[in-house]
């Protein structure tokens, strides 16, 4: 009995600590005055709800910021936030070049697609910056004391209001309105070039094999529509379909774009069988799209927009 | 510990499912002080009766009584401290120590963690001496020998320190001496302890010679119960194990025990009947050769000391005697007469013949005249046997007339088939 | 049976590798936690002194709320594995039984993917998944009970046939579960291979009292289950009422493997190799084997999540890989070893 008696203090002992654990110290970031000015147009206290329905009020403009997605870290680049970025999701965050240099906290949990929850604590943010997935980490970062933000861009024109939304977010409202402003006047400048032209038959391809597409709701779409292509998949139910490649050579599209997730080269796309029946393919019509330019829900998603118009129309742009 | 707790098995059926029950309407009672043996072929339904004193099996009629308690009423813990078992053996799927294995029979005195208070442990090691394990002690149950074990076992029930002691054929892989040791252990029990015993017994000398009383069961039922004198019988080893044996008391004890040797089946009956005559040994080596050819073999005249009476009673035959030295008188001739009429054989031995069985050859001629076949054995000519003045050998000349005339046994053998 | 000298002896170094595993493993992760370091604030916290000169404030974050529910959950949910394959062990009388024999582990997998596949994996807090998985355990556990009860007994042989016959039929429930999962194939897939990541108080919370429940359960049946060992009609003839101990048995045994599967996935061998290993040291004695197997449980899985944690650091192996590295070699020598008695 004496032995299961010792095990049992040792247990109580551990239970004793527990309940004690569980209050939380309270906020963890450090409260450095920030170095660069008030940020223009500020607001705050500012209470925001994001696109994960969660609400976050922040007190103050945040000095210590994590960003858990490229794009994220473009934008607040984009608003002149570079200097407070403390924390980056990993090696994808390459732009522009002096992202590369800030602590990567990504790379974590069973599929490395996770933050790494102590070093993020250990930065001791004011706001992380991310986009939609994960919500364990995300609720376990709130239960620790590290306001999360999630932007989840459905189109251009979504985007645009999450870019105003980050900017009153961080204080920086000006900064904010100006960028929108700017990538407003290229987008209608970029339609209203393709505006004329007759649309141009099209499919995007993500992935193959299978051979994946892009969805009528996703983002992609959305710019395809706007570059003035009709893809083929507009009639899609889901936002990344298989696609047949029968149905391909039927319709035969004029103008092939492949993703450079895909990675695939036109020559290797020619030798595909079946692909030389499609127009696009014999004439030639195989071009390779950046896809962070156009998948990258960021400040540089209009010269995404106009690499595709361009490529589309080639003459509105002559 | 109770004393005086007996053992009462009422008009019980028990079975496993299925059409016809094991055991039927069994009424059984070991009283305390009293050590009963179970006996029986394989299949007869032992095991599963032990199985309902042991509160394993429950009857589907019938009442089971402890000490006037019905043990299926009681929690186990209760019940066994009123009946311990004593199985055939013990596998534990673990390791545990002898010592270890006897203290669990202390259980039903254990507290919940299984602690054991000082009269526990003194409890286990007497037990363990009584059943002479106690060097055993620390040795792990699976390296001892089979002999071993089931003394480790004996120990384990002793100390359970129950009044009704049930054993399943106890003496199975032990050495003679520790047979001896286990009955007088258990004879002790009784005695002295007052337990009620009843154990299940293949061997029916050790059964003969340790038990009060014996319980004969057969299909599932008692045919025959009492005093071993009575239980252990030819017929009875005949009729329930199919064997025909010599059983004979034991002269120092009295206890009936079983001559062994070869075994001999009883033969399967022909239907055929066959008379013979002998005398002064000469029909001996018949009687056994045409009971195993399948004949219902008699034999007579004969008188009471000769040494083919002597056999014939031996292997139960019906015999048509007369005391010794003293004429055929007449009713035993009329029923010879008789059983040669109703004989499919007759076989007339080469004895030698005087006044006192003359008369088994007239009669013999007589059955053979009205057509009985009749073979004689001739191995002696007739000249040296007759002690009746030439009478005998007329007779036997007559007879010669009418039988088949054999030289050797070996030639009755042909002859007979 | 064991001398008491040394199954001291064995006790002792035992509590001696748990503390010592606890340490290194509340030290070791993004952030260098010094043993010393992790005292001061312990004390801190219970009031005792204040708070340590030179600790930055995050770094008592990540040791109270990141950390310490980490190497708990570990501690509760080895203890509660390898005390369920003791149990089930000891039920079953066969050392090479293991928590998931009746379908434990798979009821919860199910009850978990039905979860994450229609609400997503972290919805209704953090309780939604962890409490289907315990309810999926549960039902399993329960429903292969009742499959091996004919009349008023349970046969024990049934019960292992049921237990592999309903995993079976879960297995493929999963699969056509997991077709309609899209998007959510990858947090089904973290949580079937076992993990104790994004785990925090609360889980710790929900599983404490029932793996003390449990662990108190186990106690009182020890003494029941070294005398079933003898054989079913053996231990009745000694007093044991059979028919309530393998009730209980099966009981304790889920509620045990349930709690851990809920909160930590499928953590493979570690109800397995537990009891068995510490059976060839201190005996057969259930009694004696309770507190070891604990300690050696909890030992056992916070060093495999110490492993799983930095070896491919900072991305982490699931846990019930780490355990199925260990335990494959193990029966493998197992196997070896029994086949080298067998000859001899």
């Amino acid at each position: 009995m004496r032995p299961f008696r010792s095990l049992v203090g040792v247990l109580v002992a551990l239970l004793l600590v527990a309940p004690a654990c569980a209050r939380s110290a309270g906020p963890i970031s450090a409260g450095t005055p920030s170095s660069s000015a008030t940020r223009a147009g500020a607001a705050f206290p500012v209470t925001i709800v994001d696109d994960d329905g969660v609400t976050l009020t922040l007190d103050a403009p945040p000095q210590r910021i994590v960003t858990f997605a490229p794009s994220a870290t473009e934008i607040l680049f984009a608003l002149g936030l570079g200097d407070a970025i403390v924390g980056v999701s990993g090696p994808y965050d390459d732009h522009p070049p002096a992202a590369k240099q800030i602590e990567q906290i990504g790379g974590a949990g069973e599929f490395g697609v996770e933050p790494n929850l102590e070093k993020v604590v250990s930065l001791q943010p004011d706001l992380l910056l991310t986009i939609s997935g994960g919500d364990q980490w995300k609720k376990r970062l709130r239960d620790v004391g590290v306001p999360v933000f999630t932007i989840d861009a459905t189109d251009l024109e979504d985007l645009l209001g999450d870019i105003g939304t980050v900017g009153r977010l961080t204080g920086a409202v000006d900064a904010a309105d100006e960028l929108v402003a700017e990538m407003r006047t290229e987008d209608q400048n970029i339609e209203q070039s393709v505006a004329g032209e007759p649309p141009v038959t099209c499919f995007f391809e993500v992935y193959y094999p299978p051979l994946t597409t892009v969805g009528p709701d996703t983002f992609i779409g959305d710019l395809l529509r706007r570059a003035g292509c009709a893809s083929l998949s507009e009639t899609a139910k889901s936002d990344y379909p298989e696609w047949s490649v029968e149905d391909l050579v039927r319709e035969s599209p004029q103008l092939y774009l492949v993703s450079s997730q895909s990675g695939a080269s036109p020559a290797a796309v020619a030798k595909r069988p079946g692909f030389d029946a499609i127009a696009a393919v014999a004439d030639g019509h195989v071009v390779p799209i950046d896809s962070d330019l156009v998948s990258r829900p960021g400040p540089r998603i209009v010269d995404g927009l106009r690499a595709l118009a361009e490529t589309l129309h080639p003459n509105a742009f002559a | 510990m109770p004393d005086g707790v007996e053992l009462l098995l009422e008009r019980v059926t028990a079975g496993y499912g299925g059409a016809a029950p094991v055991v039927h309407d069994i009424t059984l009672t070991v009283a305390p002080g009293e050590v009963v043996g179970l006996v029986g072929p394989n299949g007869s339904g032992k095991t599963t009766l032990v199985r309902v004193a042991s509160r394993a099996l429950r009857p589907s009629s019938g009442r089971v009584a402890v000490g006037g308690r019905d043990p299926y009423r009681l929690p186990a813990r209760e019940a066994a401290r009123l009946v311990a078992v004593v199985p055939q053996d013990v596998a534990p799927a673990f390791s545990f120590t002898a010592l270890e294995l006897v203290l669990m029979g202390r259980t039903p005195y254990l507290s919940a963690w299984g602690g054991g208070s000082p009269r526990d442990w003194a409890r286990v090691r007497e037990a363990m001496v009584a059943a002479s394990v106690q060097h055993l002690a620390d040795r792990p149950v699976e390296e001892l020998s089979g002999g071993e074990r089931q003394r480790v076992v004996l120990a384990q029930a002793l100390a359970q320190d129950a009044p009704v002691l049930l054993l399943d054929e106890p003496t199975t892989h032990l050495d003679i001496r520790h047979v001896l040791d286990l009955l007088a252990i258990v004879r002790r029990l009784a005695e002295d302890d007052g337990k009620a015993v009843l154990g299940i017994f293949h061997d029916l000398n050790l059964a003969s010679a340790s038990c009060d009383r014996l319980v004969a069961l057969y299909h599932g039922e008692v045919v025959e119960e009492g005093r071993p004198e009575r239980v252990v019988t030819r017929a009875l080893l005949r009729r329930v194990y199919g064997v025909d044996a010599d059983v004979a008391p034991d002269e120092t004890t009295g206890r009936p025990m079983l001559r062994l040797g070869p075994p001999r089946p009883a033969p399967a009956s022909l239907g055929r009947r066959a008379h013979v005559v002998g005398g002064a040994g000469r029909g001996a080596p018949l009687l056994r050769a045409l009971t195993e050819a399948g004949y219902d073999v008699s034999i007579g005249v004969l008188h009471a000391a000769d040494t083919d009476a002597v056999v014939a009673e031996r292997l139960n035959l019906f015999r048509v005697s007369v005391p010794a030295f003293s004429e055929i008188d007449a009713e035993s001739a009329a029923e010879c007469a008789r059983l040669m009429a109703g004989a499919d054989l007759l076989v007339v031995c080469d004895a030698p013949y005087g006044p006192g069985n003359l008369e088994n050859l007239r009669l013999a001629l007589e059955a053979a005249r009205a057509g009985t076949r009749t073979v004689l054995l001739e191995q002696i000519p007739i000249t040296g046997r007759d002690f009746t003045e030439g009478r005998a050998t007329e007779l036997w000349n007559a007879l010669r007339e009418r039988a088949v005339v054999a030289r050797s046994y070996d030639e009755v053998s042909v002859e007979v088939g | 049976m064991i001398a008491p000298r040394r199954y001291r002896r064995v006790l002792l170094v035992l509590a001696i590798a748990f503390v010592a595993s606890f340490l290194l493993a509340v030290a070791v992760g993004a952030v260098w936690i010094s043993p010393a370091a992790v005292l001061r604030l312990i004390a801190w916290k219970l009031g005792l002194v204040a708070y340590p000169q030179g600790v930055p404030r995050s770094t008592e974050v990540i040791l109270f709320q990141l950390r310490l529910p980490r190497v708990v959950l570990a501690v509760i949910v080895g203890a509660a594995l390898a005390c369920s394959g003791l149990v089930f062990q000891g039920l079953f009388r066969n050392p090479l039984a293991d928590p998931a024999i009746i379908g434990v582990s798979s009821g919860a997998a199910l009850g978990a993917i039905a979860v994450i596949v229609t609400l997503g994996a972290g919805s209704l807090g953090a309780f939604g998944v962890p409490l289907a998985a315990f309810c999926g355990a549960s039902a399993t556990a329960f429903l292969v009970y009742r499959l091996a009860r004919i009349g008023p007994t349970v046969h024990v042989a049934t019960l292992l046939l049921a237990g592999i016959a309903v995993a079976a039929v879960i297995s493929a429930l999963m699969s056509v579960v997991m077709s309609f999962s899209g998007s959510q194939i990858r947090d089904i897939y973290a949580w079937l291979l076992g993990g104790l990541t994004a785990q925090g108080w609360p889980q710790v919370g929900a599983i404490v009292p029932l793996v003390v429940l449990g662990a108190a359960g186990a106690a009182f049946t020890a003494h029941d289950l070294n005398l079933v060992s003898l054989g079913e009609e053996r231990a009745a003839q000694l007093g044991v009422e059979v028919g309530r101990l393998k009730r209980r048995s099966i009981a304790i045994g889920a509620l045990l493997a349930a709690s851990a599967v809920s909160v930590a996935g499928v953590i493979g061998f570690v109800g397995l190799m537990t009891p068995h290993l510490l059976r060839l040291v201190v005996g057969a004695d259930h009694r004696r084997l309770l507190p070891v197997v604990l300690l050696a449980g909890a030992t056992l899985l916070i060093l495999a999540d110490l492993v799983a944690r930095t070896v491919i650091a900072p991305q982490e192996l699931p846990v019930g890989v780490v355990t199925a590295l260990l335990g494959g070699p193990f029966f493998l020598y197992l196997l070896r070893r029994e086949g080298r008695r067998a000859r001899a």
